[in-house]
């Protein structure tokens, strides 16, 4: 019956398109003209994606949600690619719940900013490499989510990295865009890295890097190899999540190695909304949650996960603060929202990282559309400084800009709120190594972030759309406007913003029987098995909090609490950012940073708190290190002497030499006697040899070379110069085998 | 009965006042001559064997050898005529053309 799904057509068909658009597309462009062309690789872009999402949803609706499917999943094994000895490692996909999600969100947002970037790149040149780059990240993209085993999900891994290298490097006309997209590579690869390592501690435990194979490994819990085995005294499942965490920190730009993902603003910004905001940034926490078993076995990197999410959640809300680039706010916030992902998953709660995962690629995709049609409309202005006033021009932008403001900053009813409340709630709630303490630490520096994105959030918002325009005349009375193959996608994201938190109504609110939590329901058979371990030290649960917690539950009281808490901190903190930036650039502001204190901690955030230029530090020294290799080890070492040297010697060698080689002939020929001569000498007045034969080290004669030599005494003397006296071979040689010996011939 | 030794010394000797000639002489000529000698030579030695043997190995390569010189001869002969029709004189010493 798995035959017959056909799964693999899913990221086959925008790898078909990307192939077509990358071979045709310029010539389509080429041969029937600007208008012509530039229609059919769009249509083809966007036929290939929508493919998918048909072919996602139908999938879905027909295996999953119906329950025919047998064990809750759809596998498909597309074929065998590496087949040596024991490893077997297949192209096998797999549509379960959790891939399900993921596929429905890529290939659907993914669309949307598929037909988004026809408005957004309709006057470029590069018109053909732009969508055959789209589509070739999507198949990528898929591939990760669908992969069974670790190897299928790195193949895409590496794919959407790359992808993403050349979308932020779209422009590499453009230096330092070009700067920008290797920066990205290059981060990116110490992340794999990680990764990579994680994969061979893995396959040494378990043989496979297929996920059942692992979970299977992982079942025993305390008693699993990966809890019991150690390296260096630490278990391995610590190690190799820890591993995997590096990647995750590379992938999902989290602290240390987040810096990349400010800097990939580079791109189009379609590409930002897909790539660097709602699909591949996430890949982290797919994996982190497709491997929830193995990293529920290493409390210790749960909590630094936790802790890791959390201070990247807040520090990047905090530089989000003072950035007067659009992009850049919303750049940092994708960070701190990742962070909030991690925070989740580093206190065990999955659904709920996928759940902020799914509103957050709604949301956070409609914020970068709309600013990028704010960008597109500002003549390719970022500076929010320059903007204002735009709701008159642009107001389904505006709108949509604001919904999403309103979910990002976690105001009910909008998806934000209720993800965003889940994983607070979580923080707070969930047991963990050093619990209490991270516990506080996490929720703290959770809310925190909160305030500070309700602020940003809505500072941006104001600075763009509300007060006076503060731009030029020209571009206002020529470009802002609205176009509607920009919009649309925008409203259908607005309106997946407003009601995708319904995905996961909290017990605690009215009319929580009518609509359960789906995504608790949806994703229970993953992490059913990370959340039957009942050892202490890998238990997940809650911890007891007195009049929250009862009987290993939330009381309705207490998440209201909890919600009532996290919505007054961003309505005050969305009441601030409108007091002081309704009408443009605040003059109170500027007041405050006089204050020594306080323009201190602008500088820090608005400088980033100079992380770029610490890591450059490091750099400089790895490049030092570059230069003594160069200058010492590769130019003098292995250049001068290694290679030098040996032409070297080879040269004057053959100088020295060449001075007999004078084309006389008679002296080559009395060369060649003299070589004759010593040739000769040196066997047969060899005492050795003489008396025995062949030399005992040169075994070769035994069964063959000469067998009769010596068999007949000689003597010659040849003008009194040479004597030759070899007399008959009296016995046999010591080391002459027997014949029959040297038939079978193998023994020294 | 002959000794054995009585060839091979004959056949020392044809090698050895081959190899001097070659070696000594400039005139291509001569070296040529040489160089039949010392084929001679080893011929000498190759049916000595042959004989000291009782087999007909060594009668066989003989012949061989033999026929290898007359073409030996016919080829080098050649060559020096090319040479001397171009260059006048037939001095080994002077060929040195394909030195570098």
């Amino acid at each position: 019956m798995t035959e017959s799904f056909n799964l693999y057509w899913i990221p086959l068909s925008p790898l078909v398109g990307a192939v077509f658009n990358l071979f045709f597309g310029a010539w389509l462009i080429r041969s029937l003209g600007e208008r012509v062309g530039k229609e059919i690789v769009h249509l083809v872009a966007i036929g290939a994606v929508a493919f998918s999402c048909f072919f996602t949803f139908s999938l879905v609706s027909e295996n999953l949600l119906s329950g025919t499917a047998p064990g809750g999943r759809v596998v498909q094994h597309a074929y065998t690619w590496i087949a040596s000895g024991e490893t077997d490692v297949g192209f096998d996909f797999v549509l379960d719940h959790l891939s399900a999600v993921m596929c429905m969100v890529i290939t659907g947002v993914g669309l949307l900013i598929h037909i988004f970037s026809v408005g957004y790149m309709a006057h470029d040149h590069a018109y053909h490499r732009y969508f055959a780059y789209l589509n070739l990240f999507m198949a990528a993209m898929l591939t990760l989510v669908l992969g069974k085993s670790l190897v299928i999900l790195f193949v895409g891994w590496e794919g959407v990295g790359l992808c993403s290298y050349l979308l932020i490097g779209f422009w590499f006309t453009d230096d330092e865009k070009a700067t920008a997209g290797r920066k990205a590579f290059i981060v990116n690869r110490i992340g794999d890295f990680g990764v990579v390592l994680a994969m061979l501690i893995i396959y040494a435990v378990v043989g496979s890097l297929d996920f059942d194979r692992i979970a299977e490994f992982c079942a025993p819990g305390e008693n699993s190899p990966f809890v019991v085995g150690t390296i260096f005294g630490v278990s391995l499942a610590t190690v190799a999540t820890m591993c995997l965490f590096l990647g995750c920190t590379g992938k999902s730009a989290q602290i240390p190695l987040y810096v990349w993902l400010p800097d990939a603003m580079a791109g189009p910004t379609p590409v930002s909304a897909l790539i660097h905001a709602a699909t591949m940034v996430t890949a982290g926490v797919y994996l982190i949650v497709r491997l929830n078993f193995l990293f529920a076995l290493a409390p210790l990197t749960m909590a630094v996960i936790a802790l890791v999410g959390a201070l990247t959640a807040f520090f990047a809300a905090t530089i989000g603060i003072t950035q007067n680039d659009i992009k850049k706010v919303l750049a940092y916030s994708t960070v701190s929202q990742l962070g909030y992902m991690f925070l989740a998953v580093g206190m065990g709660a999955w659904v709920s990282a996928i759940f902020h995962l799914v509103t957050h690629a709604f949301f956070k995709a409609c914020l970068f559309l709309g600013s990028g049609a704010v960008i597109e409309a500002c003549h390719h202005n970022q500076d929010i400084q320059s903007m204002g006033g735009l709701r008159k021009k642009m107001p389904v932008t505006a709108w949509t800009f604001l919904i999403s403001c309103l979910a990002i900053s976690g105001i009910p009813p909008f998806a934000g709120f209720f993800s965003k409340d889940e994983i607070l709630l979580h923080a707070y709630l969930n047991e963990s190594q050093w619990s209490v303490a991270i516990n506080y630490v996490g929720y703290g520096l959770g809310l925190a972030a909160a305030a500070c994105t309700a602020f940003y959030m809505f500072r941006l918002y104001f600075l763009t759309f509300e007060g006076e325009f503060r731009g030029d005349h020209h571009t206002w009375d020529h470009y802002v406007r609205e176009h509607w193959i920009m919009s649309l996608p925008l409203v259908i994201l607005a309106g997946l913003a407003t009601v995708g938190g319904f995905l996961g109504y909290p017990h605690a609110l009215p009319g929580s029987h009518a609509l359960p939590h789906a995504f608790d329901v949806w994703l229970a058979p993953i992490v059913e098995l990370s959340e039957s371990f009942t050892d202490p030290g890998i238990r997940l649960g809650l911890r007891p909090v007195a009049g929250v917690v009862e009987h290993g539950h939330v009381t309705a009281l207490g998440e209201i609490a909890f919600m009532g808490l996290s919505v007054a901190v961003a309505a005050t903190s969305i009441y601030v950012a409108r007091a002081l930036y309704k009408d443009g650039p605040s003059a109170v502001v500027e007041r405050w940073l006089t204050i020594p204190a306080m323009a201190v901690a602008h500088r820090l955030s608005y400088g980033k708190y100079f992380v770029d230029e610490g890591y450059a530090y490091i750099i400089s020294a790895v490049n030092m290190l570059g230069q003594v290799c160069y200058r010492f080890i590769d130019s003098v070492l292995i250049d001068g002497l290694g290679v030098g040297g040996t032409t070297g010697l080879v040269s004057f060698v053959g100088g020295g030499v060449k001075i007999w080689h004078n084309g006389n002939v008679r002296r080559y020929l009395a060369t060649l006697l003299v070589g004759v001569g010593i040739l000769l000498g040196s066997i047969y007045l060899n005492p050795m040899i003489s008396k025995w034969g062949a030399s005992p080290l040169n075994s070769v004669d035994a069964g063959g070379l000469r067998p009769t030599m010596g068999a007949q005494s000689i003597k010659m003397k040849i003008l009194g110069l040479f004597e030759f006296d070899l007399p008959a071979r009296s016995g046999e040689h010591p080391n002459r085998r027997p014949p029959q010996d040297g038939a079978e011939g193998n023994a020294p | 009965m002959v000794p054995i030794t009585h060839f091979l010394y004959l056949s020392a000797a044809l090698f050895l006042i081959g190899t001097v000639g070659v070696l000594m002489r400039r005139n291509v000529l001569i070296i040529l001559m040489g160089i039949e000698l010392m084929l001679n030579g080893a011929n000498m030695a190759l049916v000595t064997f042959s004989r000291m043997w009782g087999r007909l190995d060594g009668q066989v390569f003989a012949m061989f050898v033999i026929a290898v010189a007359a073409a030996e001869a016919a080829v080098g002969l050649a060559i020096v005529v090319s040479i001397f029709r171009t260059r006048n004189r037939s001095d080994v010493d002077d060929l040195s053309m394909l030195r570098d």
